[in-house]
């Protein structure tokens, strides 16, 4: 049991507002950090650890500005100490490529925002079993055990439907992109 | 490993997955090192898992809200030990920052100079994971004011000094205020107040107060402080902070507490089946609601989605079906859909009934298009908003969200009731001032009716 001290360490309406900040900010540090850990349970897990920096350092946080990168720095940081810690994620912290990855995508940044535009319309031209797959996995958080008992498959088939759907998804996304750039 | 490849195919969705080895991952790493396109390729993809891992693409509306909420108010509490490896974000997140904060919302302390006093005992623990990995508390240790149970998953069993027996499920942040109640922070606890000392056992919650007039109910917090009451036995009294309007929740009965100044509340009954559809407290469908059709105040229209039934305006037309398979008579999508309601102008709007009912003829447990499921958001302005865009991002304002399942603890077929209706107000009996609604359909219901009440503003009369 933790004690509890009566005295909120924050100022409550300071509280109010990191929450209405961060909530709305996170999924966009969520996608910041699985560009370098992909792994979604792994990347939750650093989102985590992130919120809880972020709001210690509240205080910091220039209101004029975007809250988002902000909050990514931080969440680089974050993402830095957990890699330190795991022997397999070690050498892409000591080799620099996290740090080029992270500077690459922020290069890269408008253009996939301007190509997940066609996300949506994507995803709606998926066969209906394809977007039940994707919801179970992607949205209500299932594991791979329950979809793959709940539809009758093996664990192996449904990640390779989910590898097949994204290839999918990915390949109508830039067809979409081209025939916009032609219009 | 090379690039393009199905080497390099499979590494990144291993990667994605959790599942890539290290061997794989080492030679991954070395390509991406090497070879700069590999790297852009690698992060095109990586971004298209992310985005849909984080939930963010509008895909029929469903929001990362309503699916962490969906995760607290779950019918079984009862986390499968598969279920506890991947933790919906919002909610993990959510469960740091009330930590990290103590007290999230601010309610004002019950604890003086009583700190330190025994009001409850830790009696049973099952498949317990604290959120501090070094908590060393067991199965028949004290705990005293002041103390918080904060669960990551599993369940604990506490006994007030009072008699009152709550169950905890993780994850969950509990604090025992007196000998006779507590504040849920965050989370779902199951209450048995069975002994005379108990009774009038309160649960505190963001927006609420719950007080126990008779035996039993389950309350459950969401992150962002939506709450369920559902009372099992007895009644319990839900008092709203800014209001003397107390609603009372009896047996059978449940309430959702939307967060925010309004206290919007919604119930949710089960009907009698029958064309004059009657219900415990919910009035049946009217003809003297501000959008019906026959005043000519309103309009109805489908926004999206695969819309199957004969005509949306059903809805506004004062009755429900008048049997219980009449798809000619309800209105319906496919799957998922919208209703945009057009009042004319901004009104005050107390109150929002919507009614559902399914039943086939002859198979007894089809009653598919029963369910009751959809987020309802307002807007006040005379300009509609982009309906291509997420509701919250185009500027409208969520009233409230209703998954009656989770009402009515649907776990088989036959637990769905067949007719039912869904009831929104506002704690004082006003739930804001808007011209437009919007239903955000979920599941392809038979839907017969839907009320709106309300009275222009006052400048208009």
């Amino acid at each position: 049991m933790n004690e509890n001290t009566d005295q909120p360490r924050f100022n409550p309406a300071d509280q109010q507002e990191f929450l209405r900040v961060f909530l709305a900010n996170e999924r966009e540090i969520l996608r910041y950090v699985v560009a370098l850990v992909p792994n979604l349970a792994d990347a939750q897990e650093i989102v985590q650890k992130t919120a809880v920096v972020l709001l210690e350092k509240f205080d910091q946080y220039d209101r004029s500005r975007p809250f988002a990168p902000w909050g990514c720095r931080f969440a680089l940081n974050v993402t830095r100490q957990w890699m330190a810690r795991r022997a397999r994620w070690k050498a892409l912290l000591e080799s620099g490529l996290a740090e080029e990855l992270a500077l690459r995508r922020d290069q890269l940044q408008a253009e996939f925002d301007a190509r997940l535009n066609h996300l949506n319309e994507c995803m709606n031209k998926l066969p209906e079993n394809q977007r039940d797959l994707i919801d179970g996995y992607y949205f209500q958080q299932s594991d791979v055990e329950s979809l793959a008992g709940q539809t009758k498959r093996t664990v192996e088939a449904i990640y390779k439907s989910l590898q097949r759907i994204r290839r999918q998804l990915r390949d109508c996304i830039e067809s979409a992109q081209r025939e916009e750039a032609t219009v | 490993m090379k690039f393009p490849s199905i080497d390099f195919d499979n590494a990144v969705a291993q990667l994605c997955h959790g599942t890539v080895n290290d061997e794989v991952l080492v030679r991954l790493h070395e390509l991406l090192q090497a070879d700069p396109s590999a790297r852009d390729e690698y992060l095109w993809r990586v971004e298209v898992h992310g985005k849909l891992g984080a939930g963010q693409i509008d895909f029929q509306h469903l929001s990362a809200d309503e699916a962490t909420a969906d995760r607290i108010f779950e019918g079984d509490p009862r986390p499968t030990a598969t279920a506890l490896g991947r933790t919906y974000t919002s909610l993990a997140v959510g469960a740091a920052l009330v930590i990290a904060i103590g007290v999230y919302w601010n309610i004002p302390s019950n604890s003086d100079d009583s700190t330190g006093e025994v009001v409850a005992q830790l009696t049973e623990l099952n498949d317990i994971q604290w959120m501090d990995s070094t908590e060393q508390t067991a199965a028949g240790d004290s705990i005293t004011i002041g103390e918080r149970i904060e669960l990551a998953s599993g369940s604990a069993e506490l006994r007030f000094s009072s008699g009152a027996r709550m169950e905890v499920f993780g994850p969950a942040i509990l604090q025992p205020l007196t000998s006779n109640s507590a504040r849920l922070l965050m989370g779902q606890v199951q209450l048995f107040a069975e002994t005379p000392e108990s009774k009038g056992f309160t649960l505190q919650t963001p927006s609420t107060n719950f007080v126990d007039i008779g035996t039993a109910f389950r309350a459950a917090v969401a992150p962002d402080g939506l709450c369920l009451l559902e009372v099992s036995e007895g009644e319990v009294d839900v008092v709203m902070q800014g209001t003397e309007v107390v609603p009372r929740v009896r047996a059978g009965e449940s309430l959702y507490v939307e967060p925010g100044e309004r206290g919007v509340t919604t119930r949710i009954e089960q009907g009698e089946g029958t064309p004059a559809f009657q219900f415990p407290t919910i009035a049946p469908p009217s003809s003297e609601d501000y959008a019906d059709r026959a005043l000519a105040n309103a309009s109805i229209r489908v926004v999206h989605g695969q819309f199957i039934g004969h005509s949306a305006d059903v809805l506004l037309d004062g009755t429900g079906q008048s049997h219980q398979d009449a798809p000619q008579e309800s209105a319906f999508f496919e799957r998922r859909g919208g209703f945009l309601i057009d009042l004319g102008k901004a009104i005050s709007i107390s109150r929002i009934n919507s009614y559902s009912w399914h039943q086939h003829e002859t198979i007894e447990e089809h009653r598919n298009r029963a369910q009751q499921r959809f987020t309802l958001y307002g807007y006040s302005g005379d300009d509609l908003p982009d309906l291509t865009l997420r509701p919250d991002k185009a500027g409208w304002t969520r009233i409230a969200r209703v998954n009656s399942d989770q009402s009515f603890e649907v776990q088989q077929l036959l637990d769905r009731p067949a007719q039912q209706a869904c009831s929104i107000t506002g704690s004082d009996g006003d739930i804001g001032q808007f011209r437009y609604l919007l239903w955000e359909i979920r599941r392809g219901t038979f839907y017969g009716e839907i009320d709106v009440y309300g009275t222009p503003q006052v400048s208009d009369n």
